[in-house]
C-alpha cells in the first residue's frame, strides 16, 4: 500500500507543479453554468421580466382607444410593456422589420362606434415571426382585451355612450349629467357583483424552495378525447 | 439565478470533472504505449500496485476537483448545497462512479487513440441522456428512461438531493446506483487492466 500511495503521491505532485489543464476543465462547467443561468434563468424577481415593445396605430382615436393608450402608463405595466404609437401602418411594419417591437396592433376605424353600437369589427395583430415568446404574449393580451371590451361593450353600452358624448361636448359637463353617468354605471355593476366578487377560482403562486420535485418520471399524461 | 445554477451546474459538474480524471487513466495506456510501463515495473513496483495507483489518483482528482467546485459556488454565488456531511458523502460517490467509469473505458481499449475515441463517445452520450448537457426533463419518454440508468444522472439527482435537503431515501437510490458502478467499474476494470498489460509485458 506504501508503494501505492508513493506512486499516487508523486503523480500527484507532477498535477500540481502543472494545474493548467486541470484548472481550465474545472472552469467550465462554471463559465457554462453561469452563460446559460444568466441567458435563460435571469436574476429573479420583477426585474427579470423582459420588456415588451408594442406599435400601435389607432385609426379609431375615439373614447375607448384613449382609455387603451393611457392603461399601459399605469402601475406595472409601464415597467413592462412600451407603446409605440405609428401614424402609417408602414411605419409599425418597419419597427416589425427591424425587430425594434414585437407586435403592430391596428385599432381599426370607428372601434368605439361599432362597440357601442353592438356591431362587429376586428383589431389586426402582426408578430413578430423573429422572436419566439414576446408575440405570443402579445397576442394573448390583445385576446383577453377584445374580450374584456366586448363584455365591457356589452354591459356598460349606455353609460359608456353618456360618458362619450360628455366627453366630445366642448362645453363643461353639467353636474347632473355626470351624476347620472355615474348612477347608470353602478346600477349595472351593482348587478353583476354577485358574479364578480369574491371570485370563485383564484391562484397563489408557488416558490421553487417550497415545492418538491418527484425524482421518479411522472405518469404519463392522458390526452382527452 | 441560482435555483437555475443549482439545476444546471451538478450535471456540468459530472460532466466536466470526467475529463480531469481521465488523464490518470490515458498515462496507463500511453505509459504501455511509450514503453515507460516495463521501466516503472523494473523498480519495485508490481503492475497491480501501478494499476490501483493510477486509479487511486484518478479518484483523488475528481473528488477533489468536485469538492473545489462546491466551494467556488457557494463562496462565488452563494449557492446552498445543503448538509456539508452529506456533500462530501455524495462527492465521494461521485468520485467513485466516475474512477469506475473511466477506468472500465481505459481497460477495455487497446490503445490510447482507440481508447480517447471511445471515452468521448461514451461520455457525450452519458451526459446527454443523464441531463448535463440540456434539462433531462426536456428528453423524449424513451430517452428518459434510458436516461435514468447513466451514472450522470445519478449524480445529478444525488447533488440535487443534498442541494435540495431532500430526505435521505431520496437520496439512497442514486448513492446506490453511483457506488455499484464504482465498485463494479473499477474491481473489473483491475482485472482486466491486470490481464492486457501483463499480457503485453510477458508477466
Amino acid at each position: 500500500m506504501n508503494t501505492v500511495l508513493a506512486l499516487v503521491l508523486n503523480d500527484l505532485k507532477r498535477d500540481w507543479k502543472r494545474p493548467w489543464s486541470i484548472l481550465l476543465l474545472l472552469s467550465l462547467p462554471i463559465l457554462l453554468s453561469l452563460l446559460l443561468a444568466s441567458v435563460f434563468g435571469g436574476k429573479g424577481g420583477a426585474a427579470s421580466m423582459p420588456t415588451v415593445h408594442v406599435a400601435i396605430l389607432d385609426q379609431d382615436k375615439d373614447m375607448l382607444t384613449g382609455i387603451l393608450r393611457s392603461l399601459p402608463a399605469q402601475g406595472d405595466a409601464a415597467k413592462q410593456l412600451r407603446l409605440h404609437f405609428v401614424e402609417k401602418r408602414e411605419e409599425g411594419l418597419r419597427l416589425l422589420e427591424k425587430s425594434q417591437v414585437s407586435a403592430l396592433i391596428v385599432l381599426p376605424k370607428n372601434m368605439t362606434e361599432d362597440l357601442l353600437a353592438g356591431r362587429t369589427n376586428s383589431i389586426e395583430l402582426y408578430e413578430n415571426p423573429a422572436q419566439q415568446v414576446l408575440p405570443k404574449v402579445v397576442r394573448q393580451g390583445v385576446s383577453l382585451l377584445a374580450v374584456g371590451l366586448s363584455g365591457a361593450a356589452e354591459i356598460l353600452q349606455e353609460p359608456l355612450r353618456d360618458c362619450r358624448e360628455l366627453i366630445r361636448s366642448n362645453t363643461f359637463p353639467a353636474d347632473a349629467a355626470v351624476l347620472g353617468v355615474a348612477s347608470q354605471s353602478v346600477q349595472k355593476l351593482r348587478g353583476l357583483r354577485t358574479y364578480l366578487f369574491p371570485p370563485l377560482i383564484q391562484f397563489k403562486t408557488v416558490a421553487a424552495a417550497d415545492y418538491r420535485v418527484a425524482t421518479t418520471n411522472p405518469p404519463a399524461l392522458r390526452q382527452t378525447p | 439565478m441560482n435555483e437555475f445554477l443549482l439545476l444546471l451546474l451538478p450535471g456540468m459538474m459530472y460532466f466536466w470533472v470526467l475529463f480531469i480524471g481521465q488523464g490518470p487513466m490515458q498515462e496507463v495506456l500511453q505509459d504501455k504505449d511509450n514503453h515507460i510501463l516495463p521501466r516503472i515495473l523494473a523498480a519495485p513496483v508490481t503492475l497491480p500496485q501501478f494499476v490501483l495507483s493510477k486509479m487511486l489518483r484518478c479518484f483523488l482528482l475528481c473528488g477533489l476537483s468536485l469538492l473545489l467546485l462546491v466551494l467556488l459556488t457557494a463562496l462565488l454565488f452563494g449557492l446552498h448545497w445543503g448538509n456539508p456531511v452529506l456533500v462530501a458523502v455524495v462527492i465521494t460517490a461521485c468520485a467513485l462512479s466516475m474512477t469506475g467509469l473511466l477506468a472500465l473505458i481505459y481497460s477495455l481499449a487497446r490503445t490510447r487513440e482507440q481508447a480517447n475515441v471511445m471515452s468521448s463517445i461514451i461520455l457525450l452520450v452519458l451526459a446527454m441522456l443523464g441531463g448535463s448537457m440540456f434539462p433531462y426533463e426536456s428528453l423524449p419518454g424513451f430517452l428518459q428512461a434510458v436516461g435514468q440508468l447513466t451514472p450522470s444522472r445519478w449524480g445529478v439527482l444525488a447533488l440535487r438531493a443534498v442541494a435540495g435537503s431532500k430526505p435521505l431515501l431520496e437520496l439512497a437510490k442514486p448513492l446506490l446506483g453511483l457506488v455499484s458502478l464504482g465498485a463494479l467499474g473499477s474491481g473489473l476494470a483491475f482485472v482486466l487492466f491486470r490481464r492486457h498489460l501483463a499480457h503485453g509485458q510477458g508477466r
